[in-house]
């Protein structure tokens, strides 16, 4: 997010509520490299069309502008506009639907060689993992009436989620718990830069971010061991024909779903903070504060500790709001933006 | 490790001989050296350059005690008695003198130091909110040993000293409003720096002044925080203001590459404007006459060094590219860093002046661009939008895939 010129956004400013009711009111992030499209996310109005919420430049509310107000304000980069163009007919976007839609942007060299390597090499790896999950499920589900017919879909469904510590064998970590891992070392490095923090002001804003990351981790954590432990359970339900294999199916997409939804927004804000080295973390804690996913009220009758958002988001409306997008200009922000796809790809 | 005069005289020519990227691998080598003065007479022949580089510099002692002191320092030679300046010299014996009045003090901020550079910003707020104070408190007046080699008289340590003191007493609030330059630095940060430094008198206050001055991107708005604390400052500031301008403009017009003239045009533009519409009505008129000149000249410069720069690093490069089998990932990094930096260049001297030859340089770019795009080879279509767009904004580079049908 980037100062820009207040009046241009002051029509699109949206009466949102600042934690929404569902994950599709809140929309996917999407990983744009223009910084005036920082911390963007992309849903569905009520009409049915596609629009891009944008957190307010103050640091408090949010702005709605369709594709065509962002191309007149935000200076949306080729990437944006590509992978605009890919994702903006999806009836329900997802945050899945997004990350393959970057990388597959990214692997056609829209934001440099730098991400384009990293998207083959996530692209590789995703292989990888759904090769593994193939043959875990393949094990486990041998001889289980009716599983033959959904095994394919399964497998499209856990690639991102994986089946569970151990069950892979030799192959590579899937992305979300890579993400859990990733954001726990995120949350830990906070805790050590806050020590050294010269500010009050920086040592609240990495209380809040350290706040947001640890009231996050074990309610994704819970959501993947939900879906593990129902991939776990479902031979047995199915060989007692509790489950149809088609229920069994929409189960693991929602549960799948949930874990992806949670971190969703996470990877970046990680990338961000691993991207700015010593010198930069402070007005990259506070554009990471601007940008934090709060999971809507949707998640709070999912299964995970009981955690309390409300008091998070009053402690952050007292960091000082992003006003530079990191400093430099906005050159520089874009590349550090395409510097981001390749560590998140 | 000390030097030997002939190896010093060797080094020296070597510096001042080196390429930009060498340079910091050198003062990397002298930073290592026990014999400070040795090196340190070394450093004197590059020091202009030195700031305009700003290699990362060790975290040392002596290094980190006179940081809040910049604004007073001199050469040696351009020392005299009775002046408010501290000699480069003195920082040595000065040092020692700390070490010995407080070893543990000094031994704690070389243990927190050690493998740091001044980069690290907070680790430099945090050892000098222990050191300064107490250096500023703590150091009794005496001869510093070793004052002879400073070559010194005895009689210039005291109020070499006494100046010192009087920054270091309140260089904590002095180093809070140096670090927020990029922002000012603010009004009420500058205020604080200053004012207690008008009670110890005019000389730290002109040294305060100074250091803030340098790094400010808004430096009029220093000069009038320090008018207003002391009836001898607005000569002196207006004196410092044009001074760091024509400063500012040399260094433009010496840059050697397009990002170095990029950052120092970007810095003198932004002073400029900040000047322009700072202080009374008499300064602002001044100052805007001033500055025609300084905007013609400097613009000028910086489209001159953009049409070389833009045939040479950009567009030579992406013809030999293009031309090859399909571009390595250094060759495409490379063109993509080129460009960038031209369109820092373009960016900051087109807010000085010469809108039009800007308009018209990159107009050709874009063009010659459009025609390697026509028959890519070596570099993809995507790549070549993508030159177009760091270098024009992304609508050039949409414009590039339209034209070759293949719209982003």
């Amino acid at each position: 997010m980037l100062d820009a010129p207040t009046t241009a956004f002051d029509g699109f400013a949206a009466a949102l509520p600042e934690r929404q009711g569902s994950f599709a009111e809140r929309g996917c992030a999407m990983p744009f490299t223009a910084p005036l499209l920082g911390g963007a996310r992309l849903r569905r109005s009520p009409l049915g069309r596609a629009e891009v919420i944008l957190p307010a430049l103050s640091g408090r509310g949010f702005y709605v502008l369709d594709w065509s107000a962002c191309l007149l304000h935000c200076a949306p980069s080729l990437h944006d506009r590509r992978l605009w163009l890919l994702v903006c007919d999806q009836e329900n976007p997802t945050p899945a639907l997004v990350r393959a839609a970057a990388r597959e942007v990214a692997r056609q060299g829209y934001a440099g060689r730098g991400a384009q390597s990293a998207a083959d090499a996530a692209l590789r790896q995703q292989d990888q993992v759904r090769d593994g999950v193939r043959a875990a499920l393949g094990k486990r589900f041998a001889g289980v009436p009716g599983a033959a017919g959904i095994l394919g879909a399964m497998v499209a469904v856990l690639a991102q989620a994986g089946v569970g510590p151990g069950h892979l064998g030799n192959a590579a970590a899937a992305a979300l718990p890579q993400a859990l891992v990733a954001l726990e070392a995120f949350a830990a490095s906070l805790v050590v830069w806050a020590e050294m923090a010269s500010t009050p002001q920086a040592r609240r804003a990495a209380a809040v971010a350290q706040g947001a990351a640890r009231m996050t981790l074990p309610a994704a954590d819970a959501a993947l061991e939900a879906l593990w432990q129902e991939v776990e359970d479902l031979p047995a339900r199915l060989a007692r024909e509790e489950l149809r294999p088609d229920h069994a199916l929409q189960r693991l997409v929602e549960l799948a779903a949930r874990p992806d939804w949670l971190l969703d927004g996470w990877p970046t804000i990680c990338a961000l903070w691993a991207a700015a080295g010593p010198s930069g973390r402070q007005a990259a804690l506070t554009e990471v504060v601007a940008m934090l996913p709060i999971p809507p009220k949707e998640a709070d009758v999912w299964p995970g500790p009981r955690v309390d958002w409300d008091t998070l988001m009053r402690a952050r409306r007292v960091v000082a709001p992003a006003g530079g997008g990191g400093g430099g200009g906005l050159v520089q922000l874009v590349q550090r933006n395409e510097t981001l796809r390749g560590l998140a790809p | 490790m000390s030097l030997l005069g002939g190896q010093a005289r060797q080094l020296r020519v070597a510096l001042q001989q080196a390429p930009d990227h060498a340079v910091g691998r050198v003062v990397a080598m002298l930073d290592g050296l026990n014999d400070r003065g040795a090196a340190d007479a070394v450093l004197d022949s590059v020091r202009p350059r030195l700031r305009r580089l700003q290699p990362p510099r060790p975290l040392r002692l002596p290094r980190l005690l006179f940081l809040p002191v910049e604004g007073a320092l001199v050469e040696a030679r351009d020392w005299r008695p009775g002046n408010p300046y501290v000699p480069r010299s003195a920082i040595a014996p000065i040092a020692a003198l700390l070490a010995r009045d407080m070893p543990a003090l000094a031994e704690e901020i070389e243990a927190a130091a050690l493998g740091h550079t001044l980069a690290n910003r907070a680790l430099v707020s945090q050892l000098g909110g222990l050191l300064w104070p107490a250096a500023g408190a703590g150091l009794r007046f005496a001869i510093p040993p070793n004052w002879a080699a400073s070559g010194l008289p005895p009689e210039a340590a005291e109020p070499i000293l006494a100046l010192c003191c009087g920054l270091w007493r309140h260089a904590v609030a002095l180093w809070q409003a140096r670090s927020a330059a990029e922002e000012g630095p603010p009004e009420p940060l500058v205020r604080a720096a200053l004012a207690p430094l008008a009670l110890e008198g005019n000389g730290p206050l002109t040294a305060g002044m100074t250091l803030l001055l340098r790094s400010a991107t808004q430096p009029a708005q220093v000069a009038a925080v320090a008018a207003t604390l002391s009836n001898i400052m607005s000569p002196l500031v207006e004196r410092e203001l044009t001074a760091l301008l024509v400063a500012d403009a040399a260094a433009v017009a010496e840059a050697e590459t397009a990002r170095e003239m990029a950052d120092t045009a970007g810095r003198l533009g932004r002073r400029l404007a900040d000047m322009e519409c700072t202080g009374t009505a008499t300064q602002r008129e001044e100052r805007r006459r001033q500055a025609v000149t300084l905007r013609r000249d400097t613009s000028q410069a910086c489209h001159q060094h953009l049409a070389q720069a833009v045939v040479k690093t950009l567009l030579l490069p992406a013809v030999r590219a293009a031309a090859g089998p399909p571009a390595a990932d250094e060759t495409v990094l490379a063109l993509e860093i080129a460009a960038r930096d031209l369109r820092q260049l373009e960016v900051a001297g087109r807010r000085l002046g010469h809108e039009a030859a800007f308009d018209r340089t990159l107009r050709d770019a874009l063009q010659q661009l459009h025609r390697l795009a026509q028959a890519p080879g070596g570099l993809g279509r995507i790549e070549l939008a993508r030159l177009a767009e760091i270098l024009a904004g992304p609508e050039a580079g949409c414009a590039l895939l339209a034209d070759t049908g293949r719209p982003a």
